[in-house]
Order: C-alpha cells, then structure tokens, then sequence
C-alpha cells in the first residue's frame, strides 16, 4: 500500500494546482489559509481531510472537484465601486479625456479579473451616467479565470450584504429590483457587459484593443515573472493611449509599457509600442497552448 | 475631525455604531431618540448623522422632516439605518431627504463606504 502523504504535503499539492491553474502563488506562510477556505468544500463532498481532496482529484483529474477546489482557494473579494475615489476619477478625468481622443465614437472597456461582476456593473453605471459618452457605443468585456464567479457575474444577483458595500443609494433604486431577500440587476446594464472564464495569462482569445482597462488587486497576487507576464499581456491588449487602472497601492515599473498618470493614483497609460497590430499579429501565430500536466 | 451624531433607542446598536465610527476617527455624540437629536443639532450641526428609522419618540422621517424645516446653512448628511430592505420603504426615505442607508446589522466596510459616499471621509 502506498504511503498517505501528510496534510502539509496535500497543501503543498493544493498549492501548485493552484499555481498551475491560476498562476498564483500561496507562500509558506498562507498555506494554512488552503485549509480554511476548503472546508467547505471538503464538507460538501463528504471528504475529511486535504488529503481525501487531493485523491478526489486524482481520481476524477477532468472532473468538476479539481475547478472547485481552485475556486475556493482564490481570494474574490470585491464590492460595487471598490475604492470611490478611484471610481470618481474614472468618472470625471479618465472618460472624459479618452471620450475627447477617441473619433470613432466607441469605447471598450476591459474588466481583468472581474470576480462576481460588481467592478463591471459599476463601470456601466458610470458610463451610463457620463455626458461626454451619450451616443456612443461602449463595450465592457470582463474576464475571470473561476468559472464560479463568472456564473455569479452573469446572473447579476447579490445579497443584502453585497448591496451595500459601496453602492450608492441612488443607484440601487434605478438599476435594481428586489427578488426575495437579493437584488437582481436591470437587464439594460447586464446587456453592456460581456463575461468570460479566462485565464490573464494564457488570454488566448484575439481580444481588444481597448480603450480602458480595469485590473485591480489581481497582479497583486502573482510572483514576479507571472505580474511580468499578466503586463504584457495587458499591453499587448490596450490602444495606444488607453488608460490601465490598477487597485490602491498597486504599482507598474516602466518597463511594463505603461507610464504613471502624474495627477491619477493608481491610473497608467499605455505607451505608444503597444497597440492593436502587435495583437493581431500574436492572436494569428499563437499556438493553443499544451494542457495542464495532471495533479498528481 | 469630522462628528457624528448616532440616532437609535437601542443601546447595543449605539454602542457598536459607536466602535465602528470611532475607528473611522469620527467625533461621535448619541441620541436615544429623533427629538433629543433635533435638540442636539440645534445646539451644533454634526456632519453626519446615522438615523435608526424605527423609534418610540419622532421616527426617523418625522425627524427628517423637522430638520429640513430648519434651514440649516450646511444640513447633515444623513444616512438612514433599518431592518427593512424594500425598495418603497427605501424611495420613502429618499424622498424625506435622506443621502444613504445602511441595513442592520451593519458592519465597518458598510459604514466605511456610507460615509465615503456621503463625502464625510
Ligand atoms: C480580489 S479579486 C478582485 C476583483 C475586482 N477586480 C476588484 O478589485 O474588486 C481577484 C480576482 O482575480 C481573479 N484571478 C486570479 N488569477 C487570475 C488569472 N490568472 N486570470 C484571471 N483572473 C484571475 C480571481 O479569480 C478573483 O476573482
């Protein structure tokens, strides 16, 4: 019979998957987060111990335990307009300028790492709420790597709780109706936003260029050379020109193709060697990339 | 350091309104009920005042109206505080002039963005 591993080498393992599917890194000294924010799901599949989950996954390695189990050890934490003041700016400063550059009319807008859609949905209400965008098309795509938490964007549905971290009383009563104990989003916001499971790091779709993209506390969570590659990734993606904004106290070298707004905190620009023919380009020679090597 | 008057004639409500605003470094005064708070306003208006909607003497809108028939030069921002989530009950309060609102129970995030909103923080 082989030799069970210890629960410390089950987190170990936990943590790579993790790494492998996310590009996230627990160090040492989170690890004992692995546990807590699986319990759940150890309870809800009749498992015991971190052990019993990872010889769950093993077992079924295409099965839907595996995407769980790295569900539940991201952080998805978020609120309808996360940090105001940076919302205010997006508000008063970032559209109105990019509405003055831009001739076509159309904006897209790019929610990296969107989690249960409160981020997007508060973009639409401010885009709604922008004089200098009447008329114009806008576009908000927003992407997150947990299947889960896309679901949850999707349906637009919130708790109480959710409700009211953050969103203004005024905006609860045009875009949300109450059904039961939640509140459920107007349809004319969810149409303006699009949502997708993907991966920062292997965005393989031929997505962009945008206008405005939104990637807060995200690259916060990678090691180096992963927050390298989620940057290129996001130059790759962005015009020109377009505004990066990042979450409070999240910070680019220069290096990364975006320059620091002098007056905006948190808020970059995107220098002028990243664009759309970069994009195409790299979207017509990229190869699928090979499939995740099992758990085990 | 901007105040806050709490208006609530629950004592635990009070003091746990208190904790959370005090961490928030605001300078925090009570009243138990909706006339004891237009007193205290008389005397000085606070920046804020976090009004429970239910209470035995002058409710919640009763006091809204009172104080909007005072003129003050600068009003309090008020931020209404209820068990009830119903979308008539919140429009109510709107129109009676509150800024915001807050469902019980609350917690630091909640009160935090609240007053973010309000422009207090
Ligand atoms: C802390 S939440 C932030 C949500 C939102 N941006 C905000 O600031 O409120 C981080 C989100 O990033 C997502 N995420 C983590 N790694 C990712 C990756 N490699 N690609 C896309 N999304 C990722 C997580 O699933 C999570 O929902």
């Amino acid at each position: 019979m082989t030799k069970l591993p210890a629960s410390g080498a089950a987190a170990g393992r936990l943590a790579d998957l993790l790494s492998r599917e996310t590009g996230q890194t627990l160090s040492e000294a989170r690890r004992w987060r692995i546990e807590t924010s699986l319990r759940p799901l150890l309870r809800a599949h009749g498992l015991h111990t971190l052990d019993d989950l990872v010889r769950a996954i093993d077992r079924d390695p295409a099965g839907p335990l595996k995407a769980e189990a790295v569900d539940a050890m991201l952080n998805h934490e978020s609120s309808f307009f996360r940090d105001l003041a940076v919302f205010q700016a997006i508000e008063t400063v970032v559209l109105p300028r990019l509405a003055s550059t831009i001739a076509d009319r159309r904006l897209r807008i790019w929610c990296a790492g969107c989690s249960t859609g409160q981020e997007a949905y508060s973009l639409a209400m401010v885009v709604k709420r922008t004089p200098a965008l009447e008329g114009w098309t806008v576009s908000i795509e927003a992407s997150d790597v947990s299947a889960l938490a896309i679901a949850k964007a999707k349906q637009g549905r919130y708790s109480q709780m959710d409700m009211q971290r953050g969103l203004p009383i005024s905006e609860l009563l045009r875009w949300f109706q109450p059904v039961g104990k939640e509140w459920q989003v107007a349809d004319e916001l969810r149409q303006m936003v699009t949502f997708r499971q993907d991966n920062i790091l292997q965005a393989r779709r031929a997505c962009g260029p945008f206008d405005l993209i939104l990637c807060r506390n995200v690259l916060f969570y990678f090691p180096e050379a992963q927050r390298q590659q989620a940057c290129s990734e996001l130059a790759l993606r962005a015009r020109p020109g377009a505004h990066l904004v990042l979450g409070a106290g999240e910070m680019l070298g220069a290096e990364t193709g975006f320059t620091a707004c002098r007056d905006l905190s948190c808020i970059y620009v995107a220098q002028a060697a990243s664009g759309p023919s970069t994009l195409v380009r790299r979207a017509q020679t990229q190869a699928p990339l090979p499939p995740h090597p099992p758990l085990s | 350091m901007p105040n806050c008057l709490i208006v609530d004639d629950s004592k635990v409500i009070r003091k746990v309104a208190r904790h959370i605003l005090e961490s928030l470094d605001l300078d925090v005064h009570e009243a138990q009920d909706g006339r004891e708070a237009l007193e205290m306003c008389e005397d000085q208006v606070p920046d804020v005042v976090l009004l429970d909607w239910n209470m035995p003497i002058m409710s919640g809108l009763e006091f809204l109206k009172e104080l909007s028939r005072r003129n003050f030069a600068h009003p309090p921002k008020v931020i209404f505080c209820t068990t009830e989530n119903g979308v008539d009950h919140i429009r109510a309060a709107v129109d009676a002039g509150a800024d915001e609102y807050v469902m019980k129970p609350f917690d630091r995030d909640t009160l935090e963005s609240k007053l973010q909103i309000v422009g207090v923080l």
